[in-house]
């Protein structure tokens, strides 16, 4: 059994068709996968960050809050770019007997959760940033493309 | 051992070195010892340092960066040391001469810099 502190923040619905048909400019870009969306959704992983952007070791237990997540049918995500879920970056897993938790690094993320956001028939791009606990956020991660069919 | 007291507080001139290499450490430095209080010269005698740090103005519960060394200076990484990004934290170091420590240094301020995280890697569906 699983307790966390996730925590999903589901920003207005009216954002949705801005985030999703409105969305361009630079960004990292290059697409690194696709995949078929069938009856179930995928989850989508990643590795957390070991580092901040200057290279020094970043401890993620301790220095990273949550990660947002942003769903766009633009590869090309942008500091104006929305985030329609966060979740914390440290899990508590409840320990076998029940008696304590342990911190777990969270690395996947159920897109059920995002299907609100995204439209049938369409292939739309996820990508991902970190938000370490003083605010800073990081660049976009590399977007993966979601293929809802 | 003679009549010397207690050294003289660290006439401190610390700073903050942030090296722009991949290593990123930091680095403290403060001034030699050179007199006891009394105004006397330490001469030859063996002066070692010790440096903390903390993040109460007056170096309570201090965390000690560096301990009984020779030099007049420390390297530190932030993330090692565990210092809290984006808050202020407070330097001290005291000297020892013969088995008798000097009082703490005046605290030297220094807000430790926010750097955004890099990015979530290898992002893929499963």
């Amino acid at each position: 059994m699983t307790f966390n502190r996730f925590h999903l923040l589901f920003v207005l619905s009216a954002l949705i068709g801005s985030l999703l048909f409105g969305c361009g400019g630079g960004g990292e870009g290059a697409q690194s996968q696709s995949a078929g969306a069938g009856a179930s959704s995928p989850t989508l992983a990643w590795d957390p960050p070991q580092t901040y952007v200057d290279n020094t070791p970043l401890d993620p237990y301790r220095e990273l809050d949550y990660y947002e997540f942003y769903v766009s049918i633009d590869a090309n995500f942008t500091d104006n770019d929305v985030p329609v879920a966060q979740v914390a970056a440290i899990s508590n897993v409840l320990s076998q007997d029940g008696r304590s938790y342990t911190q777990t690094l969270t690395n996947e993320f159920s897109l059920d959760n995002l299907l609100p956001f995204t439209q049938q028939g369409t292939v739309h791009y996820i990508s991902i940033r970190s938000v370490g606990v003083d605010g800073l956020k990081s660049n976009f991660s590399a977007p993966v493309a979601w293929s809802l069919t | 051992m003679g009549a010397k007291f207690i050294i003289r507080t660290l006439a401190f001139v610390l700073c903050i070195v942030v090296f722009s290499v991949a290593a990123q450490a930091e680095t403290l430095s403060w001034s030699a010892v050179t007199t006891y209080t009394d105004g006397s010269s330490v001469g030859s005698a063996a002066v070692t340092y010790t440096a903390v740090w903390s993040t109460s103005s007056n170096l309570g519960s201090p965390t000690a960066l560096a301990s009984s060394i020779s030099g007049t200076s420390t390297a530190f990484n932030v993330t090692t040391a565990g210092m809290p990004r984006g808050s202020t934290v407070y330097f001290g170091a005291r000297a020892t001469v013969g088995g008798v420590d000097s009082a703490l240094s005046t605290p030297l301020s220094w807000l430790v810099p926010s750097i955004s995280p890099s990015s979530p890697a290898n992002l893929r569906l499963q």
